[in-house]
C-alpha cells in the first residue's frame, strides 16, 4: 500500500482499458469492468483489494443466478486501483442493468465502479437505462457536477470513502444469513438453561455438582461457551444444505468433531455435553433448514427434519456392532446396545424426538402457563423427560433396575404436582440428595430438556423469523 | 510551432477520465475541437479552451481534436492532452 501520482492512476486508467479492449477483441463480447471510485492518493491496499474481490464475487453470482456466461475474467492488482474485468455473453443493457443494481446494493458499493462496454467498445452508461448520474459522496448533486465545482473539501470525501469502508470491513464479519445466527444463539441459551436449572436431581446445577466429582456448574458454563462456535456453524450446515436428511449427517458429525475436541481443551478432558453437542447439533441444524423453507417455524417440522436428517441411523451406527467385536473406543451409547438392546438418544432422534414433542414439551409449556418461574418450568419438564428416557447415562453406571427405579421415583414426585406443590418441590430436592448419594446421573434426560427448550424457543411466538 | 505527425490518443472512457484523440490538421486551419461531456451546458466551454490552451502551450496552432470526457477534471484534461501531443508527434 502506499501513494500514487496521477501519472499512475492515469497509467494504470490506460492499462485497464488496453485489457478490456483486449477481451472485447478475443470474444467479441461485451465486458464489465469493476473499480473502486478511491478518492485521495491511496488506491490500492489490503482492504481496497478485499472490496473488489467482494464485488467480483457478488458479479459472478448474480450473472450465474441470471444465466449469463462469464468467458474470461481478469483481475488487476495495479498500484493505480485494483480492478476486474468479465467477458460475458450478455445483452449490454441487460449486464448494466446488473452492474446498477450491484452499485446501489448497500451503502459502501457507493465506493463501486460497474462500467460496461458492448461487443462493439461502445460504454452503456446509465442514461441508456433512463437513470441519473451517481450521487456526489457528500450531497445530494449529481458527483459529476459536484466535483468539478469542487464545492466539497478533499478531507469530507475521504472521511466519507472511509466510513464507507469501515462500513464493508463491519458487513464482511457478519457471514450468515440472520435465521442462523438466531438459531445459533438460542442452542448456546438451550445449553446454558439446563445447566442452571435448579434443582437438577443428581446433575450439576447452580447449587451442587449432582452425582459428579468432576465437574461443577462453571464447567459447564465453559464448556457450553466453547460449543456456541459450533452450534452457529451446525445452524449455518443446515441452512445452506439442499441434500437429502441423511446426506447432511457427515456434514455435521464433522463439525462435531471438531466442536468436541475444543469441549475437552475447555474442560480439561471431561466429558459435560458430549452427548448434548450431537443433540443439540442436529437440532441446530434441523432448525436452519425448517426456518429456510418455511417463515413460521413449527416444534413438528422441527422434530420431522430431525428425523429426517437421522434416518437410517440406528440401522447404520449400531446394527453393525452386533456384527463385530466391541472396540475399546466404543461410546457408553454403543455399549448400552449391545448389552441392552436400547438405541438411546440415535433411536429417539431418528423418531422424531417423541418424548420432547408428545412429553416434555407440553409439560413445559404447561408449567409455565401456570405460573412456574422458568427454572421451575424447566425443573418440571426434566422430571417428566426422566420418567420416559432411556438414559443411557444412568444405564451405563447402574444397569435397567435402577433406570426403572428412576423412572418409577420421578413419575410419582409429578403425579403428586412436581414443581406445583410444596411437597412436590420437597420432594424433588430429596431425590437431588438421594441420586447423590446413590451417585445417579440422568444425563440423558438432561440432554432432552436442553433440546425441549431449544424446540420451545424456535417455535414459540417470539421465535426467529427467516431473513 | 510543432507539426502533429499523426492521429494519437491518450486517455479512457471510465469515470472521472477522458478519451483525447488528436490529429494533424492542414495549416492555417486552426484549433477544432468536437467535445462531448456530461457537463457541457456548465462546463463545455471551459473545457475546450483548456484543451486550445494546453495545445499552444506545446505550440500547435493546427490539429483536429476529439474529446470524451466522463468527468475528468482539469490536471486530467491537461494530462491526457499532454500524452496525446507526446505521442502524436513522436
Amino acid at each position: 500500500m502506499h501513494e500514487v501520482d496521477l501519472k499512475a492512476v492515469l497509467a494504470a486508467k490506460e492499462q485497464r482499458s488496453a485489457i478490456r479492449d483486449g477481451l472485447i477483441a478475443a470474444w467479441g463480447l461485451p465486458v464489465v469492468s469493476i473499480t473502486l471510485n478511491m478518492p485521495g492518493r491511496i488506491k490500492n491496499s489490503p482492504p481496497l483489494r478485499q472490496l473488489l474481490r467482494h464485488a467480483a464475487a457478488l458479479f459472478r453470482e448474480q450473472a450465474e443466478r441470471e444465466g449469463l456466461t462469464i468467458a474470461e475474467e481478469r483481475m488487476i492488482y495495479a498500484d493505480g486501483g485494483p480492478a476486474a474485468l468479465f467477458a460475458v455473453d450478455g445483452a449490454p443493457v441487460r449486464l448494466k442493468r446488473l452492474g446498477v443494481e450491484l452499485e446501489t446494493r448497500s451503502s459502501y458499493a457507493r465506493l463501486l465502479d460497474i462500467d460496461v462496454f458492448d461487443a462493439a467498445g461502445l460504454q452503456i452508461s446509465r442514461s441508456h437505462l433512463a437513470l441519473p448520474g451517481r450521487k456526489c459522496f457528500v450531497c445530494e448533486e449529481e458527483a459529476l457536477a459536484c466535483r468539478r465545482s469542487g464545492r466539497h473539501d478533499q478531507r469530507e470525501i475521504l472521511r466519507q470513502a472511509g466510513s464507507w469502508l469501515a462500513s464493508f470491513a463491519a458487513e464482511a464479519t457478519n457471514c450468515w444469513p440472520e435465521a442462523v445466527w438466531e438459531v445459533g444463539a438460542r442452542a448456546v441459551e438451550a445449553m446454558l438453561m439446563e445447566a442452571a436449572c435448579t434443582p437438577a436431581p443428581g446433575l450439576v446445577d447452580r447449587r451442587n455438582a449432582g452425582a459428579h466429582q468432576d465437574m461443577d456448574y462453571f464447567l459447564f458454563l465453559k464448556s457450553s461457551s466453547a460449543l456456541a462456535g459450533t452450534m452457529f456453524r451446525c445452524a449455518a450446515a443446515g441452512w445452506s444444505h439442499d441434500g437429502s436428511g441423511p446426506a447432511l449427517l457427515p456434514v455435521l458429525r464433522r463439525i462435531g468433531a471438531d466442536g468436541e475436541a475444543k469441549m475437552f481443551r475447555a474442560t480439561a478432558a471431561v466429558n459435560t455435553q458430549k452427548g448434548l453437542l450431537f443433540l443439540q447439533g442436529v437440532l441446530a441444524a434441523a432448525a436452519a433448514g425448517v426456518l429456510r423453507d418455511s417463515r413460521r417455524p413449527a416444534a413438528s417440522s422441527v422434530c420431522q427434519r430431525v428425523a429426517a436428517i437421522c434416518q437410517g441411523l440406528v440401522e447404520r451406527e449400531l446394527e453393525p456392532l452386533r456384527r463385530m467385536p466391541l472396540s475399546r473406543k466404543a461410546t457408553a451409547g454403543e455399549k448400552l446396545f449391545l448389552e441392552y438392546g436400547v438405541t438411546g438418544i440415535r433411536g429417539e432422534m431418528e423418531a422424531g424426538l417423541p418424548n420432547i414433542a408428545n412429553l416434555a414439551l407440553p409439560c413445559f409449556r404447561d408449567a409455565l402457563s401456570a405460573g412456574l418461574s422458568l427454572n421451575d418450568a424447566l425443573v418440571q419438564a426434566l422430571l417428566a423427560l426422566m420418567t420416559v428416557a432411556e438414559d443411557t447415562t444412568v444405564l451405563n453406571r447402574h444397569g435397567p433396575d435402577v433406570l426403572r427405579e428412576v423412572q418409577a421415583l420421578a413419575g410419582s414426585i409429578l403425579s403428586g404436582g412436581g414443581m406445583l406443590t410444596e411437597s412436590g418441590r420437597r420432594e424433588i430436592a430429596g431425590l437431588d440428595q438421594l441420586f447423590i448419594a446413590r451417585r445417579i446421573s440422568p444425563g440423558g434426560a438432561a440432554d432432552l430438556l436442553a433440546a425441549t427448550y431449544f424446540i420451545h424457543l424456535i417455535d414459540s411466538e417470539a421465535g426467529p423469523a427467516a431473513d | 510551432m510543432t507539426k502533429l505527425l499523426r492521429t494519437a490518443q491518450a486517455g479512457t472512457v471510465e469515470s472521472t477520465d477522458i478519451l483525447i484523440t488528436v490529429a494533424p490538421a492542414e495549416d492555417g486551419t486552426g484549433v477544432r475541437i468536437e467535445l462531448s461531456t456530461p457537463t457541457l451546458a456548465q462546463y463545455g466551454e471551459h473545457i475546450k479552451s483548456l484543451i486550445a490552451k494546453t495545445l499552444s502551450s506545446y505550440g500547435i496552432e493546427d490539429a483536429v481534436v476529439n474529446a470524451n470526457d466522463k468527468g475528468a477534471l482539469d490536471y486530467t484534461i491537461e494530462a491526457r492532452v499532454t500524452t496525446a501531443v507526446a505521442r502524436a508527434t513522436r
